[in-house]
């Protein structure tokens, strides 16, 4: 298991991608580049939107890998927000008229098996799992 | 923090070309977008954003390229997007985004394509 808390800023994102790199080293790139993605999307939303009185905290990201599957936890202690009950955008509009609110959810779903999300006591924990290709 | 993302800016004729390179994250976008927007108010109306070098781009990343095209095809120019590698494209392709942008497989593609009118 690898686990690593930063603290909810933008500049951390980067450095979450890393963390990731490293621990699905051998994952191959397609696993390890959704992953970046799903975790960043949730990151970023926290980030954004989880800390509106200005004071940030900090954001653990926990990643087992086995042989079926990776599972990655995300746990920060930002106001209680279930990123999951986002409605779907709408993708086949024409440009001038898309909201873009959604988006990031819409990866997360997309790139992972599953997502779940559960408020524990003072803190939003985002689980996600993605099944390793040659495991199917 | 922008520190993970880099912008070049170059001309060719009438075209502008916005390289970037990195990542475009949330935490970077707000830089692409204010070097986009500059392009932009000082006229560009053609304009062709190379990504041969982005390795990452998240839908903050999505959202400045949309916001640019949007304006553009308010002021009747339009934007190419040239050499996005090919996980870039699946997030392209994730958003649906494959279908309204001018995707080139380089740079040489996307020029001629602004030559011929998008």
């Amino acid at each position: 298991m690898a686990e690593l808390t930063v603290r909810a800023d933008l500049g951390a994102l980067a450095s979450i991608a890393e963390f990731l790199a490293g621990a699905l080293a051998g994952s191959g790139d397609d696993l390890v580049f959704a992953v970046q993605l799903a975790v960043d999307e949730a990151c970023s939303n926290t980030i954004l939107y989880g800390y509106p009185d200005g004071e940030a905290g900090t954001i653990t990201v926990t990643c087992i890998v086995d042989d079926d599957a990776v599972r990655v936890t995300i746990a920060d202690d930002g106001v209680p927000f279930d990123p999951l009950t986002a409605p779907p955008p709408l993708l086949d509009i024409p440009a001038e008229e898309r909201p873009i609110g959604g988006l990031g959810v819409h990866f997360i779903r997309t790139v992972m098996d599953s997502v779940a999300y559960a408020r524990e006591g003072e803190r939003n924990v985002l689980s996600m799992e993605k099944r390793r290709p040659d495991s199917l | 923090m922008s520190g993970h993302v880099e912008i070049l800016e170059r001309r060719a004729g009438a075209v502008d070309i916005i390289v970037v390179k990195g990542r475009l994250d949330a935490g970077s976008s707000e830089k692409a977008e204010e070097r986009i927007n500059r392009v932009l108010d000082a006229g560009g109306r053609s304009l062709l954003v190379n990504l041969c070098d982005l390795d990452y781009i998240s839908s903050s990343g999505l959202r400045v390229l949309l916001a640019a095209l949007k304006r553009l095809k308010k002021d009747g120019g339009a934007l190419r997007i040239a050499c996005a590698q090919p996980q870039i494209l699946e997030v392209f392709t994730m958003a649906g985004f494959h279908r309204i942008f001018s995707l080139s497989p380089d740079e040489a593609a996307a020029l001629a394509g602004f030559a011929v009118g998008s």
